[in-house]
């Protein structure tokens, strides 16, 4: 279980990055909502990321970027996933200021064949946030492909 | 024109199927856009920071966009058309790479109206088109609205 604060200053961040300059996001909100607290953009959660130990896209102190992606062994794993699908399911709209638990489990898996001949990967994920009352607040599911170049040898 | 959300509270009698609500949600992506997206949400994958790496080891012409900066986009755009918190789900496919250069133009169409956990809800189709008219994200959501 990953502990998530959702932080105001990481919401702010997180709405200029998507271009939204919807005062439900920022500091002035409080003010401005009828919610009367500020609230995170609905895709916000993804940022979860920040705080998951394992995920693999967070550059980590001391260690290269892209050396362990290009340089594995492993066919399947040799190039970085790609986000195929993404879906978010509410209880609720998250909040600025408030805690939220995060628990990921993963889902099935598949395999195509592309019009190249080269076989994608799809593993899905699904990951609840709970809140301090551990009632689900957002669900998501997360569907990543990974792409074999089969012009690589083994 | 970049728009801000609001609290009002879509009302059914004001609605019908197949009416649209569209924005443009970015226009000419910036790699800096990118990079301000990576630091947001921590996604740092190379493919969309750095270009040697897009271009000399994972093929592409260049860097590209998240897709769930692409989603967060498009979110925007729903969430300046139904209101503040009242999205109950919202869910789609990347059906094509966005990169830096691209305007996207995000797009609802209600295409019914449904009772969800004593709710009066609106079903919407979501797309996201860049300038040359070919979709880089597809999906469905829903949101409260008042009778």
């Amino acid at each position: 279980m990953v502990r998530f604060p959702v932080e105001r200053g990481a919401v702010i961040s997180f709405a200029r990055s998507i271009g939204d300059p919807n005062p439900a996001y920022y500091e002035e909100a409080s003010s401005m909502s009828k919610s009367s607290q500020a609230i995170a953009p609905p895709t916000f959660s993804i940022a979860s990321a920040q705080f998951d130990p394992e995920f693999p896209f967070r550059p980590r102190i001391g260690e290269p970027t892209t050396a362990p992606l290009a340089t594995t062994s492993s066919k399947e794993t040799r190039l970085p996933g790609l986000h195929a699908e993404q879906h978010f399911d509410y209880r609720r709209h998250v909040k600025v200021d408030e805690v939220l638990s995060v628990v990921s489990r993963e889902g099935k898996r598949w395999t195509k064949i592309n019009t190249r001949g080269d076989t994608l990967y799809f593993q899905e994920t699904t990951t609840e946030y709970l809140d301090e009352s551990l009632d689900v607040v957002v669900v998501a599911r997360s569907v990543i492909v990974r792409v074999v170049d089969d012009q690589v040898g083994e | 024109m970049i728009k801000s959300g609001s609290d009002l509270v879509l009302k059914m009698s004001h609605l019908h199927v197949g009416q649209v609500h569209e924005q443009e949600v970015v226009r000419n992506l910036s790699r800096v856009q990118i990079v301000q997206y990576a630091g947001a949400s921590g996604d740092f994958n190379p493919l969309h920071v750095d270009e040697t790496y897009a271009t000399e080891i994972a093929g592409y012409p260049t860097t590209i966009a998240h897709g769930m900066l692409t989603m967060g986009l498009t979110g925007h755009m729903l969430t300046d058309f139904v209101g503040d918190g009242l999205l109950t789900s919202f869910g789609g496919r990347f059906v094509a790479v966005v990169y830096p250069g691209d305007t996207l133009i995000a797009k609802a169409e209600i295409i019914a109206f449904s009772r969800q956990n004593n709710d009066d809800t609106v079903e919407l189709n979501v797309t996201t088109e860049n300038s040359r008219g070919e979709i880089v994200f597809r999906g469905r959501a829903k949101a409260r609205i008042e009778p």
